[in-house]
């Protein structure tokens, strides 16, 4: 029988301060955390981002963006776990196809400096009829003005025919 | 990073795992890598919902947990339907 305040019993192993051995330790705490809210915030941003402007996905449009779409899955499968990298891969890819799709890169909202499209505030305190009925508050306008072209029609055969049925109609005969 | 063990646990666990991978295995055979084969109209419709994307991408999470194959071929699947889908939609 030993007795238990021997130096041999209680002796505590050194402890490791390796930098592995500090990640593990990280990693081994934050585990389940880390991986659930890693993976919801992958989630919702693969859901909307179909939705997402173009203007925004060009910042992934360069060597360092594309480089970071397949160095950041790696880093969630090492750090996180397999499934959770495996998900961060298919929203990559979705990024890829994304760019790779020759979309033109569409301003939105408020366009300012446009000799066409200038934002004007509203100022007057008195709401139209319909902005009351609706309970809208609008405090800006993007676009009081509307380019309109006439109408043109290239088919000169299209153009015949239309003639034509004007002339018999207004004759009466067929 | 987390060791798997890909083994079944069951009989029923690994009929189940079977079933999935070769149904996975044909839809993306016949239906993913064939270019002759379009994506059932009801697929298309849904992709602008954000609660069916939202699924897709919570199967491949759930099937790569549940098991490996299944979640590569979930992923596979998914990917294949998304590019289409961003080519042919816009």
């Amino acid at each position: 029988m030993s007795a238990p305040s021997s130096p041999k019993a209680s002796k505590i192993p050194k402890m490791d301060t390796s930098l592995e051995a500090w990640i593990y330790n990280i990693r081994s705490v934050l585990y389940f955390p880390s991986t659930i809210i890693t993976v919801i915030l992958l989630i919702v941003a693969g859901t909307f981002m179909e939705r997402c402007p173009r203007g925004y996905l060009e910042y992934f449009n360069n060597m360092f963006g594309r480089s970071a779409l397949f160095i950041v899955p790696l880093l969630m499968a090492v750090f996180n776990d397999w499934p959770t990298g495996l998900l961060a891969a298919v929203i990559g890819i979705i990024i890829f196809a994304r760019l790779r799709k020759n979309e033109p890169v569409v301003s939105e909202g408020f366009t300012a400096g446009d000799s066409v499209q200038t934002t004007k505030l509203v100022s007057n305190p008195q709401r139209w009829f319909v902005e009351k009925v609706l309970g809208e508050m609008p405090v800006a306008i993007s676009s009081d003005r509307i380019q309109t072209k006439r109408t043109e029609d290239n088919d000169a055969r299209t153009s015949s025919s239309s003639s034509m049925s004007t002339g018999n109609s207004s004759d009466g005969t067929k | 990073m987390e060791v798997y063990s890909l083994e079944p646990s069951g009989p029923i666990d690994m009929t189940m795992r079977l079933v999935m991978i070769l149904a996975l295995v044909g839809w993306n055979v016949l239906e993913g890598l064939s270019l002759r084969t379009p994506y059932p109209i009801t697929m298309v419709a849904l992709w602008s919902s954000p609660v069916w994307r939202f699924v897709l991408l919570l199967a491949i999470w759930l099937g790569a947990e549940w098991c490996p194959r299944v979640g590569l071929m979930t992923a596979l699947a998914v990917v294949l339907y998304v590019v289409n889908m961003v080519q042919i939609v816009n």
